[in-house]
């Protein structure tokens, strides 16, 4: 693999790992929020 | 409006920009991988220069962001949980896009300059930043009072934040390896033209819209951990003068 492979490869690939995790803890947790507690859902905690 | 619509149209918001930072980040590579020709000099190397300043650059913004949020929090007309939260998501988006920016930095130096790392004035002083950021994200961890936590949080963000001018002016203020800006400049006259320039500020444009949404979704986790800790307060001291009334009806009794 060549330097510019490399570099794409892991400034891309950070960035859409970082982004997965954010999207996927941000849905729990607004899947939480709509039924949560500070809405009224009963306790989650 | 109601809440709900409200949250719902922002979500939206949020999607519509996700899916055009990934449309532009798509469109940046296609041209800076296949369209744009290779350098005279640097030949595809050059290909690296259409994510690295663009990066650089979304680390920067959110560091900044952090600064300007933090001053906003300390404040006292403008304090509130929301700046405290930005700043704080900010930052961390702003560790992420450091930490490319010396990977990136350091594949293109490896075969332009000889080395992957050098104590160049550039390189030291964006390792720098980023030492400082961590420190100041691990500063936020530090168990306390929410007011007392987002002050001296507010404090540390705008010390770190002093060592980005330097971080950016270091290449003019010192002899370095690293390159002078070549869109930014003294004279703000570009050195890069066609299609490499218009493949470079595309990628501006796109990791500015990456950076976008991921401090969107970041300050959205934010806000709904510090939701479910002040319920959790909330609850806990309610529990606790409930048990605080028992035990005075049966001291009373007693």
């Amino acid at each position: 693999m060549g330097y510019v492979d490399a570099g794409y490869t892991i400034a891309l690939g950070v960035i859409a790992v970082y982004g997965a995790l954010l999207w996927r803890r941000a849905r729990r947790l607004g899947i939480r929020r709509r039924s949560g507690p500070w809405r009224g859902g009963g306790a989650q905690l | 409006m109601t809440e709900e619509s409200r949250t719902r149209s922002g979500s939206g918001a949020v999607t519509a920009l996700g899916v055009a930072a990934a449309m532009a980040v798509a469109f940046t590579v296609w041209l800076g991988l296949w369209v744009t020709p290779p350098d005279a000099f640097q030949h595809n190397l050059v290909r690296l220069l259409y994510i690295h300043p663009p990066i650089a650059w979304v680390t920067y913004l959110a560091l900044g962001v952090t600064a300007l949020a933090s001053a906003l929090y300390l404040w006292p007309r403008t304090r509130s949980a929301f700046w405290d939260r930005l700043a704080g998501a900010s930052a961390e988006i702003g560790v992420v896009f450091g930490a490319l920016t010396l990977i990136t930095g350091s594949i293109w130096g490896r075969p332009t300059w000889g080395v992957w790392w050098t104590w160049d004035a550039r390189l030291t002083s964006t390792a720098l930043l980023e030492l400082l950021y961590i420190g100041y994200l691990a500063l936020r961890q530090v168990p306390g009072s929410m007011p007392g936590r987002g002050k001296r949080s507010a404090i540390a963000a705008l010390i770190a934040f002093a060592d980005v001018p330097v971080d950016h002016f270091s290449v003019l203020w010192w002899r370095t390896l690293h390159q002078a800006p070549s869109v930014l400049n003294a004279d703000l006259n570009p050195t890069i033209h066609g299609s490499m320039a218009w493949t470079l500020m595309l990628g501006f444009i796109a990791f500015t819209l990456v950076y976008g949404w991921l401090l969107a979704m970041r300050y959205r986790i934010a806000a709904a951990k510090d939701a479910t800790e002040d319920v959790a307060l909330a609850a806990a001291v309610a529990e606790r003068r409930l048990e605080g009334g028992t035990a005075g009806i049966v001291g009373a009794k007693a």
